[in-house]
């Protein structure tokens, strides 16, 4: 076998993984858990979660089930908590009496794993473990962010122990660990329903594991989620060839993960952010951040923002990278200016654009917004990309959308952006034609181009001070910083901006819709019940 | 003509290891060759591949380019294209007899008679009691001299383009020598600099048995920045990107965001893993995908029977 140093090696093994890339569905006899699947998943559905108080009961639920699918802990670890979970389950679903027998089943259940010697999960693990230690030379992966926020069964108090028994195993807690290692094998200990679907996706068709061993009891399904992928064409997709887990995508339509899950997963960011799903008028796209250190935010969808290294080595500007929020991830250390608005940038092209004296620029270059938003009240932005198309222009009904608002300066094409100035004459919405409408497409042009110049060198600057000051705290550019989960650092100079320093927990892969004054809020989440 | 199993005449030396070039890799020097050798005037091809990973993907995808490029050129009239160079423009040129080397600004075209001058002002020299003069270069004279729009390479870069040169011969039929000395690179690749250069290290290519030369050789590459001679340029996916190129190859979704300020550029082939392929890029291919037209026709070069496993391809033909 080749070393995995080189980047040709890892290739190769990625594209070879693949190819024959395995799932493995170890069904663990263990009635018990079958029976608490069982009870929990009819409690599911009696319950009526439009109901603040049946909510709760449901959470809690979950959280009780999940500690006792997703542990390697004994079941009767004083951490796992599961007789207190029951006792205070018990007490809340008092209040509603249909449900009074089969929490008594449940409890007997539970009262009887724990006096169970083993955990079934734990003792496959320890065969496992005994097993690959005769193969040194390959990499076993084990997928420990199984749910947004705190995962039950994982307790802080028992990182260490499990981080014993799972040995030499790599805990893969975030998207950043898959860029870094291959596998011979991850293990998933459940039916990972509740996992960040972005992470999910990456960790089965990223090519870095051959063989995927499932932990399941009876009664825990595991679903293949769907990925995206390029739409067949007339020249190639015959000629493409899918490998078998694709096949069996193919073959099964809807997630199929449980009730509870499906509902837990939207339920929890709701408990957090309790943002609109759906766009409506003045709200803006945004994606939820959790951190670790209990705090929350909403940042742009299609926004940007700064990220440093995870393992600390920041030795030059370039180290610090200017991440799409959609692509932000577990794990990932972004910087957010404190106070009302996260955005650091915004607040560099402020400063240059104050110091350019160019603060009608802006208003110059998109003054042809008005126009355009008065013509999509007559029309759709639909309409407005198919007269676009019989002008030769291709776009997106997405991008109309973007350029009417303040977020979006406006086509980054110059001749896109002529043919919708010239479309915004021929229907009457400029008053003007030949030669005074080609000067105002020239002006108009011609700002744009100039303020994104400016918010180019904003970025730099940003780079630049953040860098100054990261070393002024942090010190020694030679050495890794060791980032904790919160740090704050100053900016000196004109913005004197407070930043933070936050170790992402999870994300929300979901969009959600929220006035402009959220966004970059930063929220103090802790004691929300949703984060235990 | 794509050549014919270069999956078993080309070996991978990585490293100490020696490995015949896989299937991915073949399919991605396959796809380089076949985005830049169809040329279609007045429309643009534009070709999506999802990959597990595209880690050295571009690089691969470079060499394709290099042999269609190398496969269809034709020498031209190096005297008609300088008459037509804007004045202003920074032209180099070498006598072939005292292989003096030359940089120097085009002032004017002059003719006497019959006889064609180009006038140049000298503005390098390997005297410095030359900078400055004006000279008038004959037509006649012309083929004395090499002219290039770009900086001739430096000793050991000239070095390595011959050792390219020479492996890229064993592959492609009647390859003719000029073509790596000659002005234009046949693609330009938007990736981040450092990740595409350091993945390239220790890995090296033979092919048919001759010497292996290291892949950052082979593949003849440049700054875009930077006026140096190169068969392909690089760039890196931020500011404005200048230059007129057959293909431009956009390694990643940074490189993705570029796709529509690159009107000087014929062909586009993208290349992305599939963590990287989003709700976002899909929308701009579903809309190419209700634009293109026929993509069969005129397309040359037979395709594969098969890709390797893990590979998305989605190819679409517009107006440019």
């Amino acid at each position: 076998m080749s070393s995995l140093n080189t980047s040709f090696s890892r290739t190769n093994r990625i594209f070879e993984n693949a190819r024959r890339m395995s799932l493995v569905r170890h069904e663990i006899e263990f009635p018990l858990a079958a029976n608490i699947i069982q009870i929990s998943s009819r409690l599911f559905q009696i319950l009526d979660r439009s109901d603040s108080v049946q909510t709760e009961i449901s959470r809690r639920l979950w959280v009780l089930r999940s500690t006792v699918l997703f542990t390697f802990l004994p079941f009767n670890d004083s951490d796992l908590k599961l007789e207190l979970q029951m006792k205070e389950l018990k007490f809340a679903a008092e209040s509603i009496p249909e449900t009074s027998t089969m929490i008594e089943s449940l409890g007997k259940c539970i009262s009887e794993i724990l006096t169970y010697p083993s955990n079934p999960k734990r003792e496959w693990l320890n065969h496992h473990i005994s097993e690959s230690a005769k193969n040194v030379l390959e990499k076993t992966g084990i997928l420990t962010a199984l749910s947004a926020g705190k995962t039950p069964g994982w307790p802080i108090e028992k990182t260490t122990q499990l981080k014993e028994l799972i040995g030499s195993i790599i805990p893969i807690a975030s998207r950043k660990t898959l860029k870094s290692n291959i596998f011979q094998n991850i293990i998933l200990p459940c039916a990972c329903n509740n996992v960040s679907s972005l992470l999910l996706t990456d960790l089965l068709f990223s090519g870095i594991a051959s063989t995927f061993d499932i932990l399941l009891y009876p009664g825990e399904k595991f679903h293949i989620p769907k990925r995206l992928m390029l739409p067949d064409d007339d020249l190639f997709s015959s000629r493409l060839q899918k490998s078998e887990i694709e096949r069996e995508v193919l073959m099964v339509s809807g997630n199929g993960s449980a009730e509870e899950d499906s509902w837990l997963n939207e339920a929890f960011w709701q408990g957090l952010h309790g943002a609109n799903r759906t766009s409506s008028y003045g709200l803006s796209p945004a994606r939820y951040i959790l951190f670790y250190d209990g705090a929350g935010v909403f940042l742009p969808a299609d926004g940007r923002v700064i990220t440093l290294p995870a393992d600390g080595n920041v030795r030059n500007e370039a180290d610090l990278d200017l991440l799409p929020v959609g692509n932000i991830s577990e794990g990932d250390i972004v910087v957010l200016r404190s106070g009302d608005s996260g955005s650091l940038l915004d607040n560099a092209s402020e400063r240059i654009m104050g110091r350019a004296d160019n603060e009608s620029l802006l208003e110059t270059a998109t003054n042809w917004k008005e126009p355009l938003d008065a013509l999509l009240l007559t029309h759709t932005c639909a309409d407005v990309v198919k007269e676009l198309a019989e002008r030769g222009i291709s776009t997106r009904v997405a991008s109309i959308h973007q350029w009417v608002g303040p977020e979006v300066l406006g086509p980054g094409d110059e001749r896109v952006f002529r043919e919708l100035i010239n479309l915004l004459a021929d229907k009457g919405k400029i008053q003007k034609s030949g030669v005074d409408l080609t000067s105002y497409a020239d002006k108009c042009w011609h700002g744009l181009q100039v303020i994104r110049g400016l918010h180019q060198k904003a970025g730099n600057l940003i780079r630049q001070d953040l860098f100054k000051a990261l070393f002024k705290k942090f010190g020694n550019r030679s050495a890794p910083v060791t980032f904790s989960d919160r740090d704050t650092i100053h900016i000196e100079g004109d913005t004197d901006a407070e930043l933070l320093i936050m170790r992402v927990n999870s994300v929300d892969t979901n969009v959600a819709y929220v006035p402009q004054s959220r966004l970059g809020k930063i929220d103090d989440l802790k004691g929300n019940k949703w984060l235990g | 003509m794509f050549p014919a199993n270069i999956s078993l005449r080309i070996s991978v030396l990585d490293g100490n290891e020696s490995v015949r070039l896989p299937d991915w890799a073949a399919a991605l020097i396959w796809l380089g060759y076949w985005c830049r050798i169809n040329q279609q005037p007045g429309k643009r091809l534009i070709v999506f591949t999802v990959l597990p990973s595209r880690e050295l993907s571009a690089a691969f995808a470079g060499i394709g380019c290099l042999i269609a490029g190398a496969s269809v050129f034709e020498d031209c009239l190096s005297w008609t294209t300088f008459k037509n160079l804007p004045l202003g423009q920074n032209v180099f040129w070498i006598n072939r007899n005292t292989m003096a080397n030359y940089c120097g600004e085009i002032i004017g075209f002059k003719e006497y008679g019959d006889a064609e001058f180009i006038v140049v002002k000298v503005t390098k020299a390997p005297r410095k009691a030359e900078v400055g003069f004006i000279r008038e270069i004959s037509k006649s004279y012309f083929d004395e001299y090499r002219f290039t729009e770009e900086k001739p390479l430096s000793a050991p870069k000239k070095l390595s383009f011959d050792a390219a040169l020479q492996l890229l011969k064993s592959i492609v039929e009647n390859l003719n020598p000029k073509w790596v000395w000659a002005d234009g690179a046949e693609a330009l690749i938007l990736s981040g600099l450092s990740k595409f250069e350091n993945s390239m290290e220790g890995i090296s290519l033979s092919i048919d048995g001759n010497p292996p030369v290291a892949l950052s050789e082979l593949l003849c590459i440049g700054r875009n920045k930077e006026q140096t001679h190169a068969k392909l340029r690089i760039d890196h996916p931020r500011g404005v990107i200048n230059g007129r190129f057959p293909l431009a190859i956009l390694d990643g979704p940074h490189a993705f965001e570029k796709h529509e300020h690159l009107h000087s550029v014929a062909n586009l082939l993208i290349l992305l893993d599939r963590s990287e392929y989003n709700h976002g890029i899909q929308d701009t291919v579903l809309g190419l995908r209700s634009i293109s037209q026929d993509i069969t026709s005129g397309i040359c070069t037979p395709l594969p029977e098969k890709f390797a496993h893990g590979i998305e391809i989605s190819a679409y033909l517009i107006d440019a």
